[in-house]
């Protein structure tokens, strides 16, 4: 059984049959709300008069409102109208003895949510609260995810600010030196400050672009088609693509698979998943180290193990991994360029897949990194910016 | 090179810890580090006679927690530190000062110039 949110519930009417009939009716009434997982309990309080009532508001207001339209001090479309200013978090159900298509619309006007005509059943009144509390629970969720969204970006944004603020930083200091000709007359310096400025721009401009790719992948705004992809096919192709840039450090990338394997995808996620893992295991590798690629058919989609026999992590390390912007920063990877969002390209990826990402490592030994895929899937409403 | 003082450069950023050594090193001996943790052991393996640290390294605070262990301890506590900062840290940090830790005027602000850092080095290390 889930946990329950307790909502309040005030019947106003000066009938005390109605309102104790209510009151056994809900107290102990539990809403379940499966698709939203979440349960609902609630506390009834009552009170009898309109002015009663008003005076309560001023202390704390129930979630939900069951007004009686004929109170004795004053009648519930005044109620109704006081309620919407200032405009309250308050959804109201107007309990009327003659239910006019007249009262129903202006009470609609004034904002009431909705009607129970007296007398009703106990079912007609469990059936008008559920509606109306899962409409405030969802609402409420609504809320919180929004303002989570809001948060989340946020701080996304400050963290892409610090890491282009890092190479602009490092380029202009670089720049300053050469225009003041701060080093005297050490020739080599000059040189090195132009070489570090230039590697420092192709880092930002990683960055931008695997900013692009991940907004892509967030934003559903790419378009993307599935066909029958040869994953072997693919991995080979970005393995040379990659073979250049391993060469320089001697090491060797393999793809071992001897048969074709087919994947329906859009063959531009899975260049850009492969891309990403094996451009990480010959960068975070040792001189003259090795990628293997394995892929495989792993009911009911693939397999995907892309192993380097470079630095490893620790395990403290490991568990950040896949959090946007964290690069593992330690005396053997400083001097490794990286946007940091490889991996959470790869995570996203596989999210939307249907699959997962894992990895193993062993500190100074090498790291595995393993994506299962089990289908193509259109939507992206649940590959958010949690992961 | 007898004579030359010597200043260790402490940050996670190797262009920068590059760049401020190609203006420093005409005038001091260059130790580096690239953490709070490699500082403290250049720093006992051989006294430097001023240290420039960032107060942000590796996504943590580690500069300022390292400037505090040194201040801490009596054998580095004199060690004059010049503290960077990003713009937009400097004024939660800067009120270290109740401590008498770091006056305001051993802070800078990245980008910092380096002849700012030599002028300030020219005042400390005497």
């Amino acid at each position: 059984m889930n946990a329950a949110s307790v909502l309040r519930i005030l019947v106003v009417d000066d009938e005390p049959g109605m309102t104790r009939g209510v009151q056994r009716i809900l107290n102990g009434f539990r809403i379940m709300l499966p698709d939203i997982d979440e349960d609902v309990v609630f506390e009834v309080d009552t009170c009898e008069t309109g002015g009663d009532f008003l005076k309560r508001l001023e202390v704390s207001a129930p979630d939900l409102l069951l007004l009686d339209c004929k109170l004795p001090d004053m009648s519930g479309m005044d109620i109704l109208e006081k309620l919407s200013h200032p405009k309250r978090d308050i959804l109201t159900v107007m309990i009327t003895a003659y239910a006019t298509l007249e009262t129903a619309v202006k009470a609609t006007k004034l904002g009431a949510y909705d009607f129970l005509a007296k007398p009703f059943t106990p079912d007609e009144l469990r059936s008008t609260v559920r509606k109306a509390a899962r409409d405030v629970i969802l609402t409420r969720k609504a809320r919180r995810l929004a303002e989570e969204r809001r948060r989340m970006r946020f701080q996304f944004i400050s963290v892409l600010a610090h890491e282009l603020k890092s190479p602009l930083n490092a380029i202009e200091g670089y720049l300053e030196i050469i225009k003041n000709r701060s080093a005297g007359n050490d020739e080599a310096a000059y040189d090195l400050a132009l070489d570090r400025s230039i590697i420092r721009i192709g880092g930002m401009r990683k960055l931008i672009l695997d900013l692009l790719d991940l907004t892509a992948i967030e934003s559903g705004q790419k378009i993307r088609k599935p066909e029958s992809v040869d994953l072997a096919e693919v991995a080979r192709s970005v393995a040379q693509n990659h073979q250049a840039e391993a060469s320089r450090t001697g090491i060797a990338i393999t793809v071992t698979c001897p048969e074709p394997v087919l994947f329906l995808a859009d063959p531009g996620d899975m260049e850009m998943l492969l891309s990403n893992l094996i451009s990480n295991s010959v960068k975070y590798n040792r001189q003259n180290g090795s990628v293997t690629v394995t892929i495989a058919q792993s009911s009911p989609g693939v397999r995907i193990d892309v192993a380097d026999t470079g630095i490893g992590m620790r395990p403290e390390e490991v568990s950040r991994l896949f959090k946007e912007f964290s690069r593992i920063k330690n005396e053997k990877t400083r001097g490794i360029a990286g946007s940091g969002l490889g991996l959470s390209i790869v995570k996203k990826l596989a999210l939307l897949y249907g699959g997962d990402v894992g990895v193993e490592s062993e500190f100074g030994a090498g790291t595995t990194f393993t994506v299962t895929l089990t289908h193509f899937q259109e939507g992206l409403s649940s590959v958010g910016a949690e992961t | 090179m007898a004579g030359k003082k010597t200043v260790l450069i402490v940050d996670d950023d190797p262009d920068f810890v590059e760049s401020t050594s190609m203006v420093l090193r005409r005038d001091y001996e260059i130790a580096t580090a690239g953490s709070g943790q490699e500082c403290l052991a250049a720093v006992a393996k051989a006294r430097p006679d001023a240290i420039i640290m960032d107060v942000m390294m590796n996504d943590v605070l580690d500069g300022l927690e390292t400037a505090k262990k040194l201040k801490a301890d009596k054998a580095t506590a004199e060690i004059p530190v010049l503290m960077l900062t990003s713009v937009n840290q400097h004024f939660d940090y800067r009120n270290q000062v109740e401590d008498g830790y770091y006056p305001r005027d051993r802070w800078f602000d990245k980008p910092v110039k380096p002849e700012a850092l030599l002028s300030a080095l020219k005042d400390l290390v005497k």
